[in-house]
This record gives structure tokens, sequence and C-alpha cells, in this order.
């Protein structure tokens, strides 16, 4: 039965102006249901991470509409629409991204300490045993491998169960090991908590692991189909 | 241009306002310390000026009563070799009566006509014998002018004629010629070629140069001449040379100790502000250029290079900074002096006549300053240079080096973090991230908070203790009269009829006060507070080998300090009339004073003695034993304002009577004695018409005692103009200073979220609010401005608790915070943090964070 958490309409994003345009998503229509995992694939510049912003409510559309659960991001305020990303949504980014002057812990709870909410200590111990960094709680981000920054940030996407998760080339720059092992991760997250999961990778034996896979190329949704039962 | 100058280009291109900034910041600190160098010098150069157009322009002078050769003690002095210009002068008849009244004829030889500053209002100054110049008064006055002939009594009592060449503007020969004196008479002076055998010869010189050396020098040959050549005496003109900024030779003159460690001080305090700002714009953009370095070294650049990127930029800030940062001192200086040059001409109008302001711009102090700044700037370039050598690629590319947190800065602040949000625990780690840029940023603000309410303080300071020192403001113009001729009464001459009841005073009071002897009293009849303090003194004093005031038999030896007031003022405290047979005195004891000791600050001694009302104190009143007869005790605030004595005696009684009954004591001991006692007398005057007072008691002389006569009101003027002109200098200064720090923090905060650019839009994607970004950008520069203040106000209060402690013993008033100046400190605090994070605050939320999180960089 169709259950979608996710709904992208007729979505266009334009660069530059008349003359200098550059046309990143042309008509991108997606429905997307809840707990699916999803992965984009595409070449450089086929706009897999402008699609992945604009789902994520960190950039605006040209044109379009994009829900998220039933809500239209383009209706919301700045304010309401952060609001909105920090209970709904999770980014995990190829760069890491986390923030250089906060702990592990605080990494991880940001969106809850951003709320004014508290994070239950058994909640955050047992996100950290599961990413295994309990012993790293403590620790800044430069203090780390680029594989644990990277479950930091997968832990902060996941701590607020939001109801979408968005991965840009999570793996892209780590090594084949640490890759296995944070696409693992994902996976793990997305089956225990039945996450809904979209992920951009270059890597198609990454890509291969969603259950359905969409292909963008010019901005446009070349392909979408369904590999894994 | 090599490749690193077009990439040092490239990056200032790229980051413009925080080059502006660190430009400014350099012009600044280079006006500031032109500024200071340059008003220093004009100082001394407006000094020098006035000195020589009062007294002319030589460095070394001498006397000679009546040698037998004058012309060889010149012949000594040519061929010493250590004099450029030599000038003598002699006095060749006195002052004698002629047609034209008194008249005086002196020779002048040599340079003396250009070293004292002979100037002609008409004609030439005469050359020949038998020409002479005469004073301008002179000349109105007898209606002379050149080519006139005068018709004197010449040195030999003959009568000569002399031709008028040159009527004098001015001369400083009167400087030495002229004393005052009953009978006045004119100089004329007139050509010398040799002065005459016995004739008491001056001599002016101009050292060849006024090194240590040559000055040295010239003090051994006038110890040499002075040894052969009877009532030879000569010195150095050690005023002008000081103004001219050289120390004279065995010299105790301060002067130029003052001023050197004012010049230093200051230039201290604003090469530590500079550094500090600079430093972090340095180290900012080495932040900002850390990929770029890295990229360079993996390219192959030498650390050597890779620092030069750094050094090329500083060079750039320097080219743009230090002459733009001259010619500001230039004219704020100018306009500086011509705004003040009222408040400047009312101090110096009673101390220095004719003294003006003016900027003197000489090459050496724009020079010292440039290299000054140059100095500054390579400082404060230094340290980012060695790390961008240091700098390699793996170091860009993870970022190594960006964030210092000390463990402090990583887990505190969580209390306020509870009260104020993830915006200020993020701001306050976010401040803390560079623990150098925190601390050189904090420690500037913190400057400019101390040094602002320092200044503040310090201006009230005098202030106050000056209308403390003048608080009598109820009467406006005050004389002093102490009478050390005791051989006539002081009160019978004409003149003490005259200051007791002057034609242009609305008002007169009259105090006496006397103090001789001590007597011994018993020490438990004090309070331990005195006890303990003349204890206190008794061990001060055993250093000069002065006998202790507490006795071994159990008394002290106090003095009995008496003011003697009116009658009618006397009664109205005491309640009754003093009486006094001469030999007892009635009288009223204050038990309180302001004791400033040698420490610093005073002691507000209440309660000083256990005397009552009835009890009798013996008193060697001027060798004349005399009882006081205490009729009434006053203490705490009973006591009016002006009788709270403040001394740094601790050995002292105050005690209070009336004329009539003190008169009575003093014409006994002229009965007994056959002489009279010294007397001391401050007479208080209102007027309407000060000046028509003043004309009445300024030409009033008391032989060989002490008078003077003091316009209070113009004085408190005076010091209002001066306090008026600190003020101005202190706060602009501080006013520089903080602007300095203020690009500093602006700079530090603007430059911080621009290259924090990507975290900003992390935080945004993990859903924080532009209102939380902005609140956070605000925390973060707030929480400088808030350090700052907690930091300076306490460091201002403990530096004004020393300046205070010094002022008090010279005035007494009670300490205070300047409330004021912390309250201006506090907001230009929260308007910095405000106006720095401006920028930051408009751009936050702007953009969409998704082009930030594609950044490299």
């Amino acid at each position: 039965m169709d259950n979608p958490i996710l709904q992208v309409r007729d979505l266009c994003k334009v660069y530059g102006s008349s003359g200098n345009q550059v046309i990143a998503l042309d008509h991108v229509s997606l429905t997307v249901n809840r707990g699916e995992f999803v992965s984009i694939v595409g070449p450089s510049g086929s706009g897999k991470s402008t699609l992945l912003h604009i789902l994520g409510g960190v950039d605006k559309p040209t044109s379009g509409s994009v829900q998220v659960d039933g809500v239209e991001l383009s209706a919301l305020d700045e304010s309401r629409l952060a609001v909105f990303r920090r209970r709904q949504i999770g980014l995990i980014y190829q760069f890491y991204n986390l923030i250089p002057v906060l702990t592990v812990q605080e990494n991880l709870t940001l969106p809850l300490l951003l709320d004014h909410r508290k994070a239950g200590k058994g909640q955050v111990k047992a996100m950290a045993e599961e990413l295994g960094l309990s012993d790293r709680l403590n620790a800044l981000p430069g203090e780390l491998s680029g594989g644990q920054q990277q479950r930091v940030s997968i832990g902060r996407a996941l701590l607020t169960r939001p109801a979408l998760v968005l991965a840009d080339e999570p793996t892209g720059n780590l090594d084949t090991k640490n890759s296995a092992a944070i696409v693992e991760l994902l996976k793990t997250f997305h089956k225990k908590y039945a996450q809904t999961l979209i992920l951009i990778t270059h890597d198609p034996d990454i890509a291969r692991q969603a259950r359905r896979l969409v292909r963008i190329e010019d901005g446009r949704i070349v392909k979408d189909e369904v590999i894994r039962p | 241009m090599s490749i690193l100058q077009k990439l040092t280009l490239a990056e200032i291109r790229r980051h413009k306002s925080r080059f502006v900034v660190t430009v400014i910041g350099v012009l600044l600190s280079t006006a500031l310390v032109a500024a200071v160098l340059l008003g220093i010098d004009s100082v001394m150069a407006s000094m020098r000026r006035t000195v020589v157009a009062h007294w002319g322009d030589y460095d070394w002078q001498a006397s000679e009563t009546g040698s037998t050769s004058p012309t060889a003690t010149l012949d000594a002095l040519d061929a010493s070799g250590l004099l450029s210009q030599l000038g003598y002068a002699c006095d060749l008849t006195g002052p004698v009566s002629s047609d034209y009244g008194r008249v005086d004829l002196i020779g002048a030889g040599g340079d003396a006509w250009e070293l004292l500053g002979a100037v002609a209002a008409e004609g030439t100054l005469p050359a020949a014998e038998g020409e002479v110049a005469v004073y301008a008064d002179f000349a109105r006055k007898n209606a002379l002018s050149p080519g006139d002939t005068l018709t004197l009594p010449g040195p030999e009592g003959e009568s000569r004629s002399y031709t008028v060449t040159a009527v004098l503007e001015q001369f400083h020969l009167d400087n030495t010629f002229v004393a005052p004196a009953e009978d006045p008479f004119a100089l004329i002076v007139t050509p010398l070629s040799d002065p005459p055998e016995g004739a008491a010869v001056y001599y002016w010189g101009k050292a060849v140069s006024t090194d240590t050396k040559t000055l040295q020098a010239l003090l051994d040959l006038d110890e040499q001449l002075s040894t052969g050549v009877s009532g030879f005496s000569g010195w150095l003109n050690s005023s002008l040379l000081a103004w001219s900024g050289v120390q004279s030779p065995g010299g105790g003159d301060n002067l130029l100790l003052l001023v050197g460690t004012l010049r230093m001080f200051l230039l201290l305090l604003i090469a530590a502000a500079a550094v500090l700002m600079i430093y972090n714009a340095f180290s900012i953009s080495l932040a900002e250029r850390r990929r770029t370095l890295g990229m360079l070294a993996s390219a192959g650049a030498t650390p050597e290079q890779r620092s030069a990127c750094i050094f090329y930029e500083a060079l750039a800030a320097g080219i743009l900074g230090i002459p733009l940062g001259l010619a500001a001192a230039c004219a704020g200086l100018a306009l500086t002096f011509a705004l003040t040059a009222p408040l400047i001409r009312q101090v110096s109008g009673k101390l220095i006549a004719d003294f003006s302001l003016t900027l003197t711009v000489r090459p050496v102090w724009l020079l010292l300053s440039a290299a000054a700044a140059v100095g500054v700037l390579l400082i404060s370039a230094w340290v980012p240079a060695l790390h961008a050598g240091k700098t390699g690629p793996i170091d860009a590319i993870r970022g190594a080096g960006e964030v210092r947190l000390s463990r402090r800065a990583l887990k505190g602040g969580r209390l306020f973090g509870r009260v104020l949000g993830p915006e200020y625990v993020l701001a306050r780690k976010n401040a803390r991230r560079s623990v150098h840029r925190y601390r050189a940023t904090l420690l500037s603000l913190t400057m400019s908070v101390v040094l602002m309410v320092t200044a503040s303080g310090f201006a009230g300071y005098l202030e106050t203790a000056y209308s403390m020192g003048h608080r009598d403001s109820d009467y406006n113009i005050t004389a002093r009269l102490d009478s050390y001729d005791l051989t006539a009464d002081i009160t019978a001459d004409p003149g003490f009829a005259v200051l007791s009841a002057p034609e242009n005073a609305r008002a007169v009071r009259v105090r006496e006060t006397v103090q001789w002897g001590a007597s011994r009293l018993p020490a438990d009849r004090f309070s331990e507070q005195q006890q303990a303090l003349t204890a206190q003194a008794d061990a001060a004093n055993a250093a000069f080998g002065l006998a202790p005031a507490v006795g071994a038999d159990g008394t002290l030896a106090m003095s009995p300090y008496l003011i003697v007031l009116s009658d009618e003022e006397y009664a109205a405290l005491a309640g009754a009339e003093a009486a006094s047979d001469g030999q007892t005195l009635d009288c009223l004891l204050i038990n309180r004073y302001l004791y400033t000791g040698s420490e610093g600050g005073y002691t507000d001694v209440q309660g000083q003695t256990s005397y009552q009302p009835g009890d009798t104190v013996d008193w060697d009143f001027n060798t004349m034993p005399v009882t006081l007869n205490i009729r009434a005790v006053l203490d705490g605030e009973d006591v009016p304002e002006e009788l709270v004595r403040t001394t740094s005696s601790a050995t002292t009684i105050t005690f209070v009577t009336g004329r009539s009954a003190a008169d009575a004591v003093f014409a006994r001991f002229t009965a007994e004695t056959g002489g009279y006692c010294r007397r001391n007398f401050t007479f208080s005057y209102q007027a309407e018409d000060r000046e028509a007072l003043m004309d009445e008691l300024e030409p009033l002389t008391f032989g060989t005692n002490y008078y003077a006569v003091t316009d209070q009101t113009a004085e408190l003027a005076n010091i209002s103009s001066a306090v008026a002109l600190v003020r101005v200098a202190l706060y602009g200064f501080t006013a520089l200073i903080a602007l300095v720090c203020a690009a500093n923090i602006a700079n530090t905060v603007s430059s911080g979220m621009a290259l924090r650019r990507r975290e900003s839009a992390v935080l945004r994607s993990v859903g924080m609010t532009p209102k939380s970004l902005r609140r956070m950008i605000f925390w973060e520069s707030g929480i400088y401005g808030l350090k700052a203040l907690c930091w300076g106000l306490p460091v201002s209060g403990v530096l004004l608790w020393f300046v205070y402690r010094k002022l008090t013993n010279l005035y007494v008033f009670p300490f205070f915070f300047p409330l004021g100046a912390a309250v201006i400190a506090a907001a230009a605090m929260l308007a910095l943090s405000l106006a720095s994070a401006w920028p930051a605050l408009a751009r936050a939320g702007r953009t969409a964070p998704a082009a930030d999180l594609q950044r490299e960089d």
C-alpha cells in the first residue's frame, strides 16, 4: 500500500540569469514511500545534490512542489522551515560537516539542543554504541578519523528519528573499508527503525543495495526502477 | 611581480573588508604613535620658542664680576673652540640721571645682539662706536627715532653724543641689567668691541654641539676659569637645553626623564594594542589562506616562500596604512591644537606669558613613527608568518590547528548555556576556538575599558582634588600673611587695616592659626586609633632622629593647633563668647581631623580624645605657659567642614577660640617678652569686582613678611581648563585606542563568521533558525564585550585605587569609582559588540545554506 513520505512535483531549479542559465533540475517528479531506501545515481553535475538540498529544505526550487510528510516546504517561512528540518529531516554529507568546536556528544544532539530539548542519556548512549563511538563522546571532531566523523554525522541525522534521511555521497570521502561500514550502518538503521533513506552515490555497488534506484541525467530522471523486492 | 605577490594581492582582493580593517588598524596605530611623538615634540618646541622669546637663544652663560682682564677671558673662551657664538655685555655707566630721565648705558659685543634676540622695530642695529639702540618704550616717551642724537653722561662722567640707529622691539639684556627697583631706569645699548677692565661682564654662548661631551667640556671650562679668573661663574642654560631635548650633564632636571617615561609608556601602550589587533588580522588571514598555503606547499613552495605571503600582505597594509596614519596624526594634532588653543591660553596664561602650542613636524619624528609602525607590523606578522611556513598540504586539508579549544573552554559555560541556550554555547566555543585570537581580542578590549574608566576616574579625581582644595567657594579672593619679622606688630601695619577691611570687598573673613610648642598629655585621654597613629609617626620620625611623641611616662607630646575665629563665629559654635585673662584661654576642642600618612590615602580620625567641656590643657604658647579651658567639644558630623583639618602630622589637637580672647594672650606675650609672636593670617573676601579688589590688595607690601594674594575664582577657572585639557588628551587617546580595539573585534567576529560559512550552513541545515543564528553571532561578539567588562572594571578599580591613594596624599576626598564612565564603558562595549557583529548579522540567513555547504573551503 502506498504511504508517501515525500512527494515531488514538477521540480525545476535554474541557476544564473538569462543568457547564462544552467538548468540543474528540469521538471523532476518523484514519490518516495515511508520506510523506503532509494539510491539516486547520475554523473557529476547531473543535479543529484541540488535535488537532495531542495528535498532537505536547504535550497529553494525555482518552481515546483516538495511535500515531506504532507507538508509543503515552499509554504514554510525560514524559521518554520528550520524547525521542520531539525524535527523531520536528517542530512548526511560527504564532508561530514560537523561543528568543530562541539564535542561528539554535542554534535550528535545538536538538532535536539537547537529545539531546546534534552536527549535522554540512554538514547545518546545507545546511539553512540551503535555508532561505535562510546569512548569518543567528549572528543572534538578534529580528533576523529574520517570514518568516525561520518558516523557522528549519521548519528546526528538519525537521533531525532526524522521522517526522511538524506545522504549526499556519504562514502565519497572514505576508503573502501570505511565506506562499507558506513553503508552497513545506514542499512542497519534503515531496517531497525524503518527509516526512509535517500542516498546519493557514485558507487554502483552501494547504489544496488537500495530497494529502488533513480538515475538522473541533465537534471531529469531518466530511470526509476525497483531493484529489490 | 612574483607569483606569490600576485597570489597575495588576489587574496587581499578576495577578502577586501578584512584587509581594509587591517589597514585601518595600521593607520590608527601609526597615527597614535605619530601623535604621541609629534605631540610631545610640539609641546617641547613650543616651550623652547617661549623660553627663547623671553630669554634669548643660548646654551651657556657666565658672569664675571670685576675682572682685570676680561679680554683674556674672551680669548680663553674663543680658544676653547666649544662655542660657535659668543656674546658679552657690560654695564658702562650704571643707572645715571640724564635729560631723558634715569638711563643706563650698556655695551653689547660679539654675538650678544643675536643670542639675546635683538630685534629692531625701526632702523638698523648699531654697529659702530657712538651709535646706540633704545627700547621702544623709551623712544616713545622721549619721541626718539633713528637718526636722532642723544646726549648722555659717558662712562667717565663726561657728556657724550650718541646717534640713535635703532628702536628696539626686544633685546633680552633687560633680564640681566634691569632689576625691580623703586627708581626705574631705561637701558640704552651701544656696540662694544672689548669690555673695559674691572667691569662686571656677562657672557652668553651657543655650544658648537649639544652632545654630552661638549657640554661637559663647557662645564669643565667654567670650573677652570672660575679658579683662574676672579669672580667668574658659568653655567648651562639647562632649561632651554631641556626643552630642546638635551640633558645637561650633572643636571638634576627631571623634565627629560618625565617626558621620556611618558613617551615610552604611551608608545608601549599603543604598540600593545596595535600588535594585538594586527596580529589577529594576520592570524585570520592565515586561517583564510590555509588551503591555498597547503596547495602551495604541495606544489613545492618552501616554508620561507609561504611565510613571505603573510609578509607581503603586511607590506601592502603598511604601504597604505603608514602614510595615511602619519597624515592623520598631523591633521588631528593641528585640529586639536587649534580647538584647544583658548583652553591652553587660559591654563598657561599666568605661568608662561605668550605661550601658544603649535604643531611642529620634524622629519625625524615622522621617520621614527613610521619605523615604530613597521616594527609593530613585523612583530604582528611574525608568528602568523611562521605558522604559514609550517602549514603543509595535509594540515590544510584536515584543517589542523583551526580549532584549539582548551579543556576549560570545552567544558565550561554549562550553567550559562542552560539559561541562554545552545546559541550561547556555540558562540562561547566559537569565540574561544582559537585561544590566541580570543585572548588577543579580549586583551585589547579590556585595555580599552581600563583606559576609558581609569582616564575618566583620574580626570574626576583631579577635579575633585582641586575643588576640595578650593572648597571655600563662597569667597573668591584670598590673601595670606605670615609674619616673620618679630620686631614689629604685624597687626599695626597700615596694610593690615586694608587687608582687614578693603574697600572693594563685600564680605571679609579672617582666620588666624597658631601652632607653637607641644604639651605632654596623658596618653589615656586619646583614642586607641590616635595612639596607634602617633606610634606609627614615631617609627617614621625615628629615621630622621626626631624625638618620639610617645613618652615612657604614659604621655603623648601633642601640639595644640589653634584656629582663631571672630568672636561672633566662635560664640555661634561654642554657645558662649571666649574669655581670656592672658593666662587662660577659653576654647572649643575639635575632636576630629583627616590624617594623611606617608603611605597615601587618608584616615578620618574621629573621637580623637576623651576630653570633655570643663577639662583643661596646659600649653607651652611660644615658651609662655597658657592654660586652655575646654568649653565645648565638637566631633564627627558636628564639625563644620572648614574646621576639619587635613594634616600629615599625627601629633596635633585642634582648638578654636575667639579673636578677643586670643588677642589677650598675644598682648600678654608682648608685655612679658617685649617681642611679637609669629602670626599666620588668611583673609577671605567676597567681591563684586574681583579685578578692583586685586588691584587694591596686590600692591600692599609687608617688608620681609610673607604676603600673597590669590584670585580663587580665576584659579578655579584655570584648573577647570587644565582638567578639560587633560580630559581632551586622555579621552582622545583612549578613543583612538578603543577604535583600534573596535577594528580588532570587528575583524575577528566578521572574518570568523566568513571563515565559518560552511559551519553556519550546517547549523541551518540541522534546523537552526535565522533568529537563532543571529543570536549566536550576537553572543559571539557580546562575549568579548562582557568579558572585557568583567576584567576591565575590576582592573580599573585597582588602578584607580592606587591613583587615588597617591592623590589623597595631597588632597583629601573620599574614594569614588567613576560609575558614569563604567556605564559608558558598558554601553560602548554593547555598541561595539553590535557594531562589530553587524556585517555578520546582516549576512546571516540571507542566502540558502546549500551554496555554502558546497563550498570547498
